[in-house]
């Protein structure tokens, strides 16, 4: 992956993540699987990016990290959004959506001007 | 003993990267085998599997390296803010507890400023004295004081600072120097015209003074190398505070005029706030030296090696080192002096002594420098003392507060966290005391250092960094003294114990420390008190000390003049003044006088007694002589003791020439007791010079010094003596009661005269006296004062234990007022226990100053620093103390009701 796609990735991956553990607490397998199913296989991300994510936001006061007990009936550290990373990620969500908005506008006029 | 986990933190890096990783270990692990798992079950084959899973991670050991780091940071981010927490909850919870008990933290806080406000006062003067240049001085290390050892005439060594104006000029040549300057000490001259005439304290210098020093003025401009010839126009500049306090700060000073002595000086500049020159005394007015001297004494001391007016100060130049100035100043002091020592006038081997700019730190200390110095260890045993007080009325709140400790305990705070909150609270408590101090050392540290070192300028009195720094670390250092041994004692106690006796039960430990801490207390206040008394009986000493005069009883008059005024007309107008005076209602003689003593002395040379080779010779030189009029001897208090006094009949112009001998010179000249009628002549050189017949022997007084081992050689000859002439300095007038309550009268009389005074100068000859009594004085006060303080402390101390104690011991007097003690056995109970804590604590405290008496001995004057009087009262003082604290505990012990007592709880 070149260095370009990944700096896109950073901000990007945060989000996803949040997203992620928003409605229930997850462990980090959980975390990586439910990116894959939501995103189809879209995103190539690295495992090791993801857990760094992780434990930066962790760090960061937007996770908070508390070890709990898999499915699968192992110990597992799991992950919740704290009230800091919910505001996170509304702020990142109107951003994104902001972003994605002007994007589409200026697509949009752009194929108005070729007609 | 568990540390406390503040503590284990501290060595805790190891096994904070131990954790972070076995925490990683289990979540990665956890991660690949989960992947592997489902990779599995989704049909993949295990080979396969793993590979996959490996590739999904990516680089394995870069990511684990970052993750580490991330989680360190962030452990470590968490412990720093629960540290902050848990501080913040100690704090919460001291201030909780000292509103809870508001009587309590007034009086610790109370005692703690007192413990650290004087350290803070005395650390001002320390810092003033010993430890810090004179101010406005730039790069003093390179700057030094010049002093000269040399052997007097008597063969005595001494260390002086004055020099004379060509020897200051030798200076100029030395290579070493960057440059030399010189200044005569402050002193005070009239300033301004009759009647608004008021005196200051004027200082003369040279031009180079200034730039040596690497002062700048605060306004306009310092004089001019140029400005400072003979003959050139006069300019002053005024000190900051001067200008201040005379002239509103008016910017508009510069330019005018100001009559200073016998001149009339343009002002060209004001000096920066507390510039005092190379030394500590307050200055009001600078003026160029050459000028200055000129104008009030004519050309008598540019050339002359005789006239000593100066001291001198200068800046090593950059690569000089101190012998070598030192060796090179020697050399030029010689070759300046060669011709002196070829006569055999001049000491040979007289060297120039190179030293630090702060003075105490040079061959000549002032006495206040080491008084200052016993103080400084006299505030840190006053800062003990409030401590160790403090200490034990924590460690009293901290028994009383058990129960709740212990319920605390059981409850699962931890021990480390009870310590914190305990030690939280002294700081606490401290940190109010150093606020208090710091109010109370701005408020009274002026007027204190006023009144303790009148010759010392201390503009900058308020709180400096250096003072806020000291005072902060004494408060940090009372605060941990005072909360660590309490803290240990109170969380160490047997939980199970306190809970069961209802906190009543005083542990063994916890009465230990308290009793040793009184005892501490008890020592050291009779340490400050046996200093108090050896300083109190010097000064006792020195007040009593026969000076062959009562100098509280004479008022020392001086007129100034409004200009320069022939010696007739002054003559004149001190006659009529002493005349007036003479009649005021308080006043039984007065006289007149060319010499004060303490003040001035005027040495002649041998009078030449015909028949004879020489006179025998005195060690403190001499003989002097004074010229006086009649009554003098009255107003002094001098008895004559053969023949007469100057009478009327002699004061005349015309007169015959008389003298009157003091009473050692009669005996050294004349041991056959036939001195009177005999002849002196004086001026020794004329061949034909007449006779002065000597009419009296009169007794002796002190000259210049409080310590004088013989009394000095001197005579006084009669106004109307041919062989001088010249009128009076000044008159003597003695007084009915005390000198002060007739100055403003024998004042108001005096300028009453005539429009040519245009200042009196009119104080009790005590004044001349005092400053050498300072050093008894300031020891005799400070000691005095911080040992009665330390006595009330500790004598609360005390009470506060005993009552303590009864209140604990109830149940056990009770028992014993049942089975029958009578009240005198109860009083016994708790007044023994009283005077054997007491006896104990001065037993160590007289030991200890024992030990300590050689040291301060020299301080002292003819006391002996082990005086048996002083301890001996002391240790009564002591005693009777804990009588009167185990007084009222006592009574409340006889007051306790069996039944009461026995139902509590």
């Amino acid at each position: 992956m070149s260095r370009k796609q990944m700096s896109l990735l950073q901000g990007t991956l945060d989000v996803l993540i949040m997203k992620a553990v928003a409605g229930e607490p997850r462990h980090g397998y959980g975390v990586a699987d439910a990116i894959r199913r939501i995103t189809d296989g879209t995103l190539e991300i690295e495992d090791g990016a993801l857990y760094t994510s992780l434990h930066r936001m962790e760090k960061r006061g937007w996770l908070e990290a508390e070890w709990g007990v898999s499915d699968s009936n192992r110990r597992a550290k799991f992950y919740a959004l704290t009230a800091a990373g919910r505001k996170a990620l509304d702020d990142a969500t109107g951003e994104w959506s902001r972003y994605a908005e002007a994007v589409f506008k200026v697509l949009g006029s752009e194929s108005g001007g070729a007609r | 003993m568990r540390l406390p986990d503040g503590i284990r933190r501290l060595f805790r890096l190891g096994s904070l990267r131990r954790d972070v990783r076995g925490d990683l270990d289990d979540e990665l692990d956890f991660h690949f085998e989960e992947t592997v798992r489902h990779l599995i079950a989704g049909g993949v084959p295990e080979e396969e599997a793993l590979e996959l899973t490996r590739a999904r991670f990516g680089d394995e050991r870069a990511y684990r390296n970052a993750l580490e780091r991330i989680d360190e940071g962030r452990v470590r981010m968490r412990e720093r803010s629960e540290l902050i927490d848990t501080a913040a909850r100690s704090a919460a919870f001291a201030v909780r507890s000292l509103r809870r008990t508001p009587g309590f933290t007034v009086s610790v806080v109370a005692i703690l400023a007192l413990g650290i406000g004087a350290n803070a006062v005395m650390f001002g003067v320390v810092d003033r004295l010993l430890l810090s240049p004179p101010q406005h001085v730039v790069d003093a290390e390179r700057v030094r004081l010049l002093h000269v050892r040399r052997a007097i005439f008597n063969g005595e060594i001494l260390t002086g600072r004055t020099v004379t104006f060509p020897d200051y000029r030798d200076f100029l040549g030395v290579g070493a120097f960057e440059s030399v300057a010189a200044y005569a000490e402050p002193r005070e001259t009239t300033v301004g015209h009759a009647p608004s005439a008021e005196q200051a304290r004027v200082a003369a210098a040279t031009a180079s003074l200034f730039p040596l020093l690497g002062v700048q003025p605060a306004l306009g401009r310092f004089f001019r190398e140029e400005e400072d010839l003979i003959g050139a126009d006069p300019t002053a500049v005024l000190a900051h505070e001067y200008w201040e306090r005379e002239r509103g700060g008016d910017p508009g000073v510069l330019g005018s005029s100001i009559s200073v002595g016998q001149g009339t000086y343009t002002v060209v500049g004001v000096a920066p706030p507390g510039f005092t020159g190379a030394e500590l005394m307050p200055v009001d007015i600078w003026l160029p030296a050459q000028v200055h001297q000129s104008i009030e004494s004519g050309d008598t001391w540019h050339d002359n090696r005789g006239s000593y007016w100066l001291h001198t100060v200068a800046r090593l130049a950059p690569g000089a080192t101190e012998a070598g100035a030192a060796a090179e100043a020697t050399a030029a002091h010689r070759g300046g002096r060669a011709e002196m020592m070829a006569e055999d006038r001049y000491d040979p081997d007289a060297e120039v002594v190179v030293a630090p700019i702060i003075a105490a730190q040079g061959p000549t200390p002032a006495a206040e420098a080491g008084v200052a110095r016993w103080l400084a260890g006299v505030s840190a045993i006053v800062l003990l003392i409030a401590c160790f007080n403090v200490a034990n009325l924590l460690l009293a709140k901290a028994i009383e507060g058990r129960r709740e400790i212990a319920v605390r305990i059981a409850l699962g705070v931890g021990r480390a966290r009870l310590t914190g909150d305990l030690v939280a609270e002294s700081v606490l408590l401290s940190g109010l005391g150093a606020v208090a101090a710091l109010l109370a050392a701005r408020l009274l540290g002026p007027n204190l250092h006023r009144a303790l070192l009148p010759e010392v300028a201390f503009t900058d009195a308020g709180l400096g960094g250096r003072l806020l720094a000291f005072t902060a670390a004494a408060a940090l250092l009372a605060g941990l003294l005072t909360g660590v041994v309490p803290a240990l004692q109170a969380v160490r106690s047997d939980l199970a114990e306190t809970l069961r006796s209802g906190g009543r039960g005083l542990s063994g430990g916890g009465s230990r420390t308290r009793v040793a801490l009184l005892l501490g207390q008890a020592a050291l206040s009779v340490v400050l008190l046996v200093g108090a008394g050896l300083f109190l009986r010097s000064l006792r000493a020195a007040e009593q000390l026969d000076l062959g005069f009562d100098d509280d009883r004479i008022v020392v008059v001086s007129l100034e003049w409004n200009e320069t005024l022939p010696g007739e007309e002054r003559q004149a107008i001190y006659e009529e003044a002493v005349a007036g005076i003479r009649r005021l209602r308080d006043v039984r003689a007065a006289g007149l006088t060319y010499t004060v003593p303490f003040r001035t002395s005027i040495g002649l040379g041998q009078p030449r007694i015909p028949g004879r080779d020489s006179i025998p010779r005195h060690s403190s030189g001499g003989p002097y002589v004074n010229k006086v009029g009649a009554g003098y001897f009255e107003a002094m208090g001098l008895t004559i003791l053969q023949g007469r006094g100057i009478e009327p009949r002699d004061d005349a112009v015309g007169a015959a020439p008389v003298a009157v001998v003091s009473e050692s010179m009669a005996r050294a000249v004349w041991p056959e007791g036939d001195g009177l009628g005999a002849c002196m002549v004086l001026d020794s050189e004329a061949e034909d010079a007449p006779c002065t017949e000597v009419i009296g022997v009169v007794e002796n007084h002190r000259r210049q010094e409080l310590v004088e081992d013989d009394p000095h050689f001197l005579f006084y000859i009669n106004q109307g003596h041919p062989d001088f002439v010249g009128p009076p300095r000044a008159l003597m007038a003695g007084t009915t009661g005390p000198a002060g309550a007739v100055v403003a009268s024998v004042r108001e009389e005096a300028r009453g005269v005539s429009p040519q005074v245009r200042f009196v100068d009119a104080v009790a000859l005590s004044d001349y006296v005092a400053p050498q009594m300072r050093s008894w004085r300031l020891g005799a006060s400070m000691f005095t004062a911080f040992g009665v303080l330390a006595l009330i402390v500790a004598g609360w101390g005390l009470y506060s234990v005993l009552a303590f104690d009864v209140t604990l011991r109830r149940r056990e007097l009770g028992i014993r007022s049942a089975l029958g003690a009578g009240t005198e056995r109860l009083v016994g109970l708790v007044l023994k226990r009283a005077l054997v804590l007491v006896a104990v604590g001065v037993a160590v405290g007289v030991t200890a100053s024992w030990g300590a008496a050689p040291l301060v001995q020299p301080l002292l004057f003819r006391v002996r620093a082990a005086d048996p009087t002083v301890y001996g009262l002391v240790a009564l003082t002591l005693l009777a103390v804990a009588a009167l604290a185990g007084s009222v505990p006592a009574w409340r012990a006889t007051r306790v009701d069996p039944r009461e007592a026995l139902q509590a709880d």
